[in-house]
């Protein structure tokens, strides 16, 4: 640093970068400039290390994996990048098969299981920590500064209530079941019910506090838009099923005394009728890659850094396709074409991205109050990375 | 060798700045570069082996941390590695693997042979060591469990055969036992599930005879048979090992194909069908060596063998050829199973063994 005077700002020559463009409120873009053929070579060396290094390497191949994918992703001329430590991952892998060694303890496991389940929330910030921590944009750091009391509001709070009631309905069981067996099933659907409730609860938690510099990201999205996106789901669902239903009963439904005949079984049909029941199973499959895609386009038009909002328009019903293509071509594969489907996902995902602010926004955030997390956030001894 | 070319660079302060600083990175004394700033021709020399460079990657820009924090972004990332090599920090080994496609074909045939060997050997061994840390009191709890299963879904009645002749069959078993000098504890039941021929062990110790069996039988002799054979799945803990090796395949398949649940399901099931015809010779061989220990004729379990495979054959296609049958789940037993998949060991074989067993 000595060696260098330090620049006189606006006096440096535009970077050779499309950042320059005076056009700050125009969206701009996020780009994936990643291969499938590149990632697949990376991936079966970190796979084959692995195997040979007894999973040892497992956590190098994350770092690596990791990387791959903040240097694919530009914005603005610059791509991100990923500093995090093999070690702290590694430290997490170790603590996870220490874990489940003792869960297989009789008696000691139910409590590990225990104290599993009320520690997740904290492994969780730690996580999340390790990951912001790392992540740089030219030269700049995130931040994660949420805390943990936060991750247990988020988590433990709801679900705790949930097992008190189920607790409860338990007990009231035992007076009388006319009581205890309606409490019981409303429990179970109060759990579930919970689901969208808490993914939004954990959104909010990592959003408020993620940190670009000193400044945080907002969230403008309220836990009625996750019910909603879990409702359109919902209504795919049953939309799928009664069609399917139709359809079969349509084909097949004049067909039922023949049924009774074996010699006279409607063979064309009977096929016709396993591959409308194959299809609806693999359309079924496709609620995964639905949620995904509107999540995110509902989380990320929702979220703002500095005033600046982001933008995602992911093509849903493209993505499901897509989706499943890659999924079939994967089983296919015996799983050999997985790299490419993770490649391919990643771009539909981050070229679908966009932010309103520009490079040099996104430089001026971060530099303020960014040494700070650099100190504090790095060389913490109890960095851990743990995929929850 | 020639002299690596110079690349153009960006530079960015341990402070951050607004803009990029524009410069070039070149060869500079030995073991270093030197990096010039274009715009105020600051010249720096760097220590090539301070340097931590990322990795390189067909089309990211690569990112180099100088000692002082400060960060120098290259779009060039082939000419950079060039650069650090001629000042003596070659690329890690298994960069250069994974750009040469004939290392990545190596890694691949290796991986998927690794991953084999670790399926045919290192998953089941992994199981029965486990299988040994279980306690009798889980797996026997896991047996009544099973037992009621199948009196709630399949069908599992209470046995017509009198309560003498059960009483005298049971006798019999564990004289066999006492003869033979076994020592481990089973607990033998007797059902009826229709006219199903069948017999089977559970991982507790647990024994259940179908009264379709013991119908069959020609002789007591044909059932200390079937009986040896089922203990050898009891003292081999088969059960066990089979249910615990199927759990950990489920386990690595569910990790390793996520949501494809369908898929992991018919890998399991022809894993453990495959397993469970090792478990059935073995069975076989400790039925010959008590039948021999207790003077029984192993012909007659030949001859009753026979007698299912040909009652078998007029009786509903899809009916399973088990004669002697081990599984926990007997759910899937009663549904269709192509012969290749027969957990048993062709039954003519079988028939033969113990046909010319003396």
């Amino acid at each position: 640093m000595s060696e260098f005077p330090s620049m006189p700002s606006g006096a440096t020559p535009p970077a050779p970068s499309p950042a320059t463009a005076p056009t700050p409120r125009e969206p701009q873009r996020f780009e994936f400039t990643g291969s499938g053929g590149e990632y697949f070579r990376i991936w079966i060396v970190n796979v084959l290390l692995t195997i040979v290094t007894l999973g040892i390497y497992s956590a190098w191949a994350k770092v690596r994996r990791l990387r791959y994918f903040y240097n694919n992703t530009r914005f603005a001329g610059s791509n991100f990048d990923f500093h995090g430590s093999p070690i702290a991952i590694l430290k997490g892998r170790l603590i996870a098969v220490l874990l489940v060694a003792l869960i297989n303890v009789p008696i000691l496991g139910l409590l590990v299981l225990l104290l599993y389940f009320l520690g997740l929330p904290w492994l969780l910030y730690r996580s999340l920590r390790f990951h912001l921590a790392n992540t740089t944009y030219r030269n700049l750091r995130f931040a994660f500064l949420g805390d943990a009391a936060g991750a247990y509001r988020a988590l433990l709070v709801p679900l705790g209530i949930v097992i008190a009631a189920a607790v409860i309905s338990g007990l009231t069981m035992l007076v009388s079941p006319w009581i205890g067996v309606p409490l019981l099933i409303v429990t179970m659907l109060a759990f579930y019910a919970l689901g969208p409730y808490l993914q939004y609860r954990m959104r909010r938690y990592y959003t408020e506090g993620a940190r670009a510099g000193e400044h945080a990201f907002a969230l403008h999205v309220g836990v009625g838009q996750y019910y909603a996106v879990y409702f359109v789901a919902f209504a795919y669902m049953i939309a799928l099923g009664v069609i399917a239903s139709a359809v079969v009963g349509l084909t097949l439904g004049l067909d039922v005394q023949a049924l009774a005949h074996p010699e006279q079984y409607p063979m064309g049909k009977l096929v016709a009728l396993f591959v409308m029941v194959g299809g609806f199973y693999i359309a079924m499959l496709a609620v995964g890659p639905l949620l995904i895609a509107m999540l995110q386009n509902t989380v990320w038009k929702g979220t703002s850094l500095n005033g600046h909002r982001f933008y995602s328009d992911l093509a849903v019903p493209n993505f499901m396709v897509t989706w499943l293509g890659l999924t079939i071509a994967t089983i296919l594969t015996l799983g050999l074409y997985r790299p490419f489907a993770a490649v391919t996902l990643a771009r539909l995902r981050v070229n679908a991205m966009a932010w309103t602010g520009n490079a040099d926004d996104l430089v001026a955030i971060l530099r303020q109050g960014s040494q700070q997390a650099t100190g504090a956030e790095v060389a913490d001894m109890m960095d851990i990375d743990i995929a929850v | 060798m020639t002299v690596p070319s110079p690349v153009p660079v960006r530079y960015y302060p341990a402070t951050g700045a607004a803009r990029a600083v524009p410069g070039e990175l070149s060869l500079g004394a030995p073991g270093k570069l030197q990096l010039r700033l274009t715009d105020d021709g600051t010249v720096r020399e760097l220590p090539a082996g301070a340097l931590r460079s990322s990795e390189r990657f067909a089309s990211a820009t690569r990112h180099v941390q100088l000692p002082d924090g400060a960060v120098i972004e290259v779009d060039d990332a082939l000419g950079l590695s060039h650069l650090l090599a001629a000042a003596g920090q070659p690329e890690r080994a298994v960069t250069r693997w994974q750009q040469s496609w004939r290392a990545v074909a190596l890694a691949t045939v290796l991986s998927a042979l690794a991953l084999g060997a670790a399926w045919q050997w290192v998953l089941p061994w992994a199981a029965d060591r486990s299988a040994a840390w279980i306690p009798v009191t889980w797996t026997q709890a896991l047996d009544r469990a099973v037992i009621a299963q199948l009196k709630a879904t399949e069908g599992l009645q209470p046995s017509a055969l009198s309560d003498a002749e059960q009483a005298r069959l049971r006798a019999r078993f564990h004289q066999v036992l006492a003869a033979a000098g076994q020592t481990t504890a089973v607990e033998i039941h007797f059902f009826r599930m229709g006219d199903t021929p069948n017999a089977f062990a559970l991982p507790g110790g647990s024994m259940v005879f179908l009264d379709g069996l013991v119908k069959r039988a020609p002789d007591d002799d044909a059932l200390i048979g079937v009986f040896a054979h089922e203990f050898g799945h009891v003292q081999h803990r088969h059960g066990l090992r089979t249910l615990l090796r199927t759990a950990a395949i489920t386990a690595v398949a569910t990790w390793y194909f996520g949501d494809f649940t369908s898929l992991a399901n018919a890998a399991i099931l022809t894993t453990q069908l495959r397993y469970s015809r090792g478990f059935e010779s073995e069975a076989d061989d400790t039925a010959l060596a008590i039948m021999r220990a207790v003077h029984a004729n192993p012909k007659s379990l030949a001859e009753l063998f026979r007698r299912m495979r040909d009652g078998h054959a007029d009786e509903s296609p899809a009916r399973d050829s088990q004669p002697v049958a081990d599984k926990a789940n007997a759910k899937r037993k009663s549904l269709s199973i192509p012969e290749f998949l027969n957990t048993h060991p062709d039954i003519e074989r079988r028939i033969e063994r113990f046909e010319r067993a003396q």
